[in-house]
């Protein structure tokens, strides 16, 4: 059977980690050992026959070619924030040389004018469609759902559904609404935005550590898995010090670059 | 994260004060740090698509009784694929983890999780790892295993 696999292609927020202006230990660490590094979030559905992105980030190319991923044939944006957009213009090559025709675009309503306006010259390179909230789009045996997240601008998570697991894809959001929180209850895998760690400078646009392992629990997330996060802010860690956070929990896992989860 | 020679010294003593010794090459060793310092290490290696066994495992005396042992395997129970080198596994809902402790360490592995099994239930060769062992009854070996859910 052509199992599809959800891959983390990048779990770090904006200032990815280690950060060229940072010398806190978090990307002290990240410097010294790759493992810890993360770049911008995105994540990637991959089966044999097709690829499908959730956010371009700036790194998208480095993301691209560690997860040996050649092949793009739809691409999903949650929302129109440089660290999650950044990286479109990486695409342009793949469609001039390779593809020779647009990649499916689905963009927030508000953004496709956004995107219209910073990229005029990639009109030829993609396919731009709005996606609609609660409206499913289908692709072999999977089901992409966008829902409304809590964030600064107009975002999206997406509700992936397979025959045998559904997992719900939030980088960034504070807590969920209602109806959200609804339609994700009881989930395989909730990947969900971990911003900060200790105090949450954003707290009506990202979620802490904390606050993310609780809205698994609210939702009743068989596994929560947690993203787009910062090494340096509120408080630095290191990676033996998120252990020490998540330890209690287990449950709830800390995303890192390349992670793959069966869906 | 994983080890390279010039850590196999300092990790080698660690695992010796346990009367455990590197279990492979060097490379496919977990390094634990707390800033420059090594304060343990493991070896997880895949014996199937959703089951790993833990070779070693040792935290450095002077880090002990600090939970920081319970924190560190917790951590690789969670997520044993990210700290086994060449895991080709994908995270699925379930997997499994085996282990033999040896000594009093089975009390440890309890707490955390672990239950006793048979050493049928262990993966080749770990089911037959002290068939031979002239400390087999000194060691007090104890087939565990782990289910993640």
């Amino acid at each position: 059977m052509n199992k599809s696999t959800f891959i983390i292609s990048g779990s770090g927020a904006g200032p990815g980690a280690p950060s060229f202006f940072c010398d806190c230990k978090g990307c002290v660490e990240a410097r010294e050992n790759q493992t810890a590094a993360r770049t911008r979030s995105g994540a990637i559905i991959s089966s044999a026959n097709r690829n499908i992105l959730f956010d371009t980030p700036p790194d998208l190319r480095a993301q691209l070619i560690r997860e040996k991923v050649s092949i793009i044939d739809q691409v999903f944006l949650t929302h129109w924030h440089y660290d999650h957009f950044g990286g479109l213009g990486e695409l342009e090559y793949y469609v001039k040389l390779k593809r020779k025709k647009p990649i499916p675009l689905y963009l927030p309503p508000t953004a496709v004018e956004q995107f219209r306006r910073a990229f005029p010259d990639l009109e030829e390179i993609f396919e731009v469609t709005s996606w609609k909230f609660n409206e499913s789009y289908f692709f072999d045996k999977l089901s992409i759902t966008p829902l409304p997240a809590n964030h600064s601008i107009e975002t999206a998570g997406f509700l992936v559904k397979s025959a045998e697991n559904r997992l719900a894809y939030f980088p960034d959001t504070a807590g969920l609404p209602d109806e959200t929180a609804q339609a994700v209850k009881n989930v395989d895998w909730l990947i969900c935005d971990a911003t900060f760690h200790g105090d949450n400078w954003f707290p009506h646009s990202h979620m802490s550590v904390l606050e993310a392992i609780d809205l698994g629990r609210e939702v009743n997330a068989r596994h929560t898995v947690l993203t787009h996060m910062s090494v340096h802010y509120s408080q630095p860690f290191t990676t033996l010090e998120l252990a020490e956070t998540l330890s209690g929990h287990p449950h709830v896992l800390a995303a890192y670059d390349g992670m793959q989860i069966k869906l | 994260m994983f080890a390279n020679s010039d850590a196999e010294e300092e990790l080698r003593g660690i695992f010796l004060d346990s009367d455990m010794d590197i279990a492979g090459d060097i490379q496919e060793h977990v390094l634990i740090r707390k800033g420059d310092e090594i304060i343990g290490g493991g070896m997880l290696a895949q014996t199937d698509s959703k089951v790993f066994h833990l070779l070693v495992f040792a935290v450095k005396e002077s880090a002990r009784k600090h939970g920081i042992g319970r924190v560190l395997i917790e951590e690789l129970l969670r997520q044993p694929w990210h700290y086994c080198l060449d895991s080709s596994a994908v995270l699925e809902r379930d997997h499994k983890v085996t282990t033999v402790a040896k000594g009093q360490s089975a009390g440890f592995y309890k707490k955390i999780g672990f239950v006793p099994c048979s050493f049928a239930d262990l993966a080749q060769p770990f089911n037959e790892q002290c068939l031979e062992c002239p400390e087999r009854d000194d060691c007090g070996p104890v087939a565990m295993m782990y289910a993640a859910q």
